[in-house]
């Protein structure tokens, strides 16, 4: 089966004007699947945001190729099929919301598609309710919390019915609710919907919720496993600048203090259910 | 001397068909010294107070004395925002400069201070930041990482030698390391030279370790205040605000569930470690 993105030997180097150019990408190979649910780590300038960028064709490689659904991105007769199947949302909803209604935001896309208008409608109302926004629907955007733009501009991206969402730092702007709302929005478009997720973030305790995390350091992807395998590796994500979820820390602080606990402990109901064990163990 | 907010209601745009209250009847103050955070979910009026504690904004209703004058004598208002420090979202989008040095040494400059003070405060303000002016003086502030330029965007508010430093979401956007290195600094001057801090934050965990009272803002108003180590023991409460606790509290009251007489007023992972071995201890276990 073809894989959602596929990325081969890519290497991005963005125009200085000083004729050298700085690489942003080097050499990055990556395969995700259909109904996948990636986070991407990394510090800033690291490289996440470039390599986002080249999921939907909005950068394309200096060197390699990526194909989207098989499709190459260098091919401009590409382009629109691309950026159907793999939709993206930014870190601010302010900037990505452009009518004065729900509604009308979120038929924007489809729309310009060019869908016809009663499909229009059962989509934008199919959207709207995934992230849970329709009773929303004929509010003013900018009344909105910003838990409920970013649901919005989710909702923006789902009604040209992608297979893929792309999301760079889409809760870095958000309070703990918004947070919550947006990070529970993701995981139940992956498990429900099946929608391939790729997610950039740096709160290490939302990576922990994504079925696999892949880190990168100076535009090369360093680490790639799942969580308990990646956050395991405590040392390492340190010297990268990353951290681990506080949690994680704890059982590991434990761990040095002589407790015998297994490694890459990432949930509170873990770490207890571990701690009882070792105390019915010794 | 303090700054004090009294009773004070702020509408933007009164009287016309946009107008829109955004604190209703605040009652706050900030004594020096003091490391106080504000949180409250998006739209609380959060950014709306810190507006008014160095008059950019004045109250619709009510007053601000800041070490007792009264932020809406237009006289005093370059005195104030001197002496109070603001650090809005995303600072590093003000830099303008085409060196550090030039950039840091703006506000100074313009206070009509001679070069050579110009330079000794870029200096200082560098230096409080964790930045050599040797190294980054003559850089461009756009060649530099998202932490650094936002550290450079720092220093330019710290080089006007504030009494008081608000800052909205200083972290807001950064990677782990940039975030702990911001924040270290700020306790950093807090302790060290007594700088009164005011830090608006989205992050229960960065309060909790940092802050020593927290005030929580909700619809325009004063909803909740205390030392983070009581009022996190509200995590119900902070939830219906939109708010939450820091993980590792969170962490606690599980524990505590299993082992009964838990403290969960625990606000960092060394405490937590101390806390969790003490009851295996007692149970014989570590």
């Amino acid at each position: 089966m073809t894989a959602m993105f596929q990325l081969e030997h890519v290497t991005h180097r963005y125009d200085e004007g000083d004729g050298r150019g700085r690489e942003a990408l080097k050499d990055v190979s990556l395969s995700i699947a259909r109904g996948e649910f990636v986070a991407i780590i990394g510090h800033n300038g690291s490289g996440k945001s470039t390599l986002a960028k080249h999921l939907n064709a909005l950068l394309l490689p200096t060197e390699g190729r990526v194909l989207v659904n098989g499709m190459d991105t260098r091919e401009s007769e590409n382009l629109w099929a691309i950026r159907q199947s793999a939709g993206m949302v930014f870190q601010n909803p302010d900037n990505q919301i452009v009518a004065t209604a729900v509604e009308e935001d979120v038929a924007f896309g489809p729309e310009n598609l060019g869908v016809p208008p009663a499909e229009i409608r059962r989509r934008v109302d199919e959207a709207l309710a995934i992230v849970g926004m329709s009773e929303f629907r004929r509010s003013a955007p900018h009344l909105l919390s910003g838990g409920q733009k970013q649901r919005v501009a989710i909702a923006g991206v789902l009604a040209m019915r992608p297979e893929a969402l792309i999301l760079d730092e889409p809760t870095a702007m958000l309070d703990p609710s918004g947070r919550r709302e947006v990070l529970e929005t993701v995981v139940r478009l992956n498990r429900e919907e099946g929608i391939t997720i790729v997610y950039i973030t740096h709160f290490m305790e939302e990576a922990v919720r994504a079925g696999r995390v892949v880190v990168m350091d100076g535009g090369r992807l360093v680490l790639d496993g799942s969580p308990r395998e990646v956050f395991a590796r405590v040392a390492e994500l340190r010297s990268l600048g990353l951290d681990v979820p506080q949690v994680t820390e704890l059982a590991l602080a434990l761990r040095e203090r002589g407790i015998d606990l297994p490694a890459g402990i990432l949930t509170a109901e873990e770490l207890v259910a571990q701690l009882c064990r070792y105390e019915s163990l010794t | 001397m303090p700054i004090r907010v009294i009773d004070v209601s702020y509408t933007y745009q009164p009287g016309t068909p946009f107008a829109a209250t955004a604190l209703r009847g605040i009652n706050l103050t900030i004594e020096e010294g003091e490391f106080v955070g504000l949180i409250g979910h998006t739209g609380s009026g959060k950014s709306t107070l810190i507006q008014h504690l160095n008059g950019l904004l004045v109250p619709t209703e009510g007053q601000v004395l800041v070490d007792g004058v009264d932020t809406r004598v237009r006289a005093t208002r370059r005195a104030i925002r001197q002496k109070v420090g603001l650090v809005f979202q995303y600072p590093e989008h003000q830099l303008f400069e085409e060196t550090v040095a030039k950039d840091v040494g703006f506000g100074p400059r313009n206070l009509g201070l001679t070069e050579e003070e110009v330079e000794e405060r870029v200096e200082e303000a560098l230096a409080m930041v964790g930045l050599d002016v040797a190294k980054y003086g003559s850089r461009s502030p756009f060649d530099l990482s998202g932490g650094e330029m936002r550290r450079v965007a720092i220093a330019g508010v710290l080089a006007m030698r504030p009494q008081y430093l608000v800052l909205d979401e200083p972290t807001a956007g950064l990677d782990p390391r940039g975030r702990d290195e911001i924040l270290g600094q700020l306790a950093d001057l807090h302790r060290r030279l007594g700088l009164t801090v005011i830090l608006v934050s989205h992050s229960m965990e960065d309060v909790a370790r940092l802050v020593d009272r927290l005030v929580v803002i909700h619809r325009g108003r004063v909803a909740a205040e205390g030392k983070p180590r009581e009022l996190f023991q509200r995590a119900e409460e902070l939830e219906r605000l939109g708010l939450g606790i820091p993980q590792i509290t969170e962490f606690m009251r599980r524990f505590s569930a299993f082992y009964p007489g838990a403290r969960t007023d625990i606000l960092t992972v060394e405490e937590a470690v101390e806390e969790i071995l003490r009851h295996l201890r007692r149970r014989g276990h570590a």
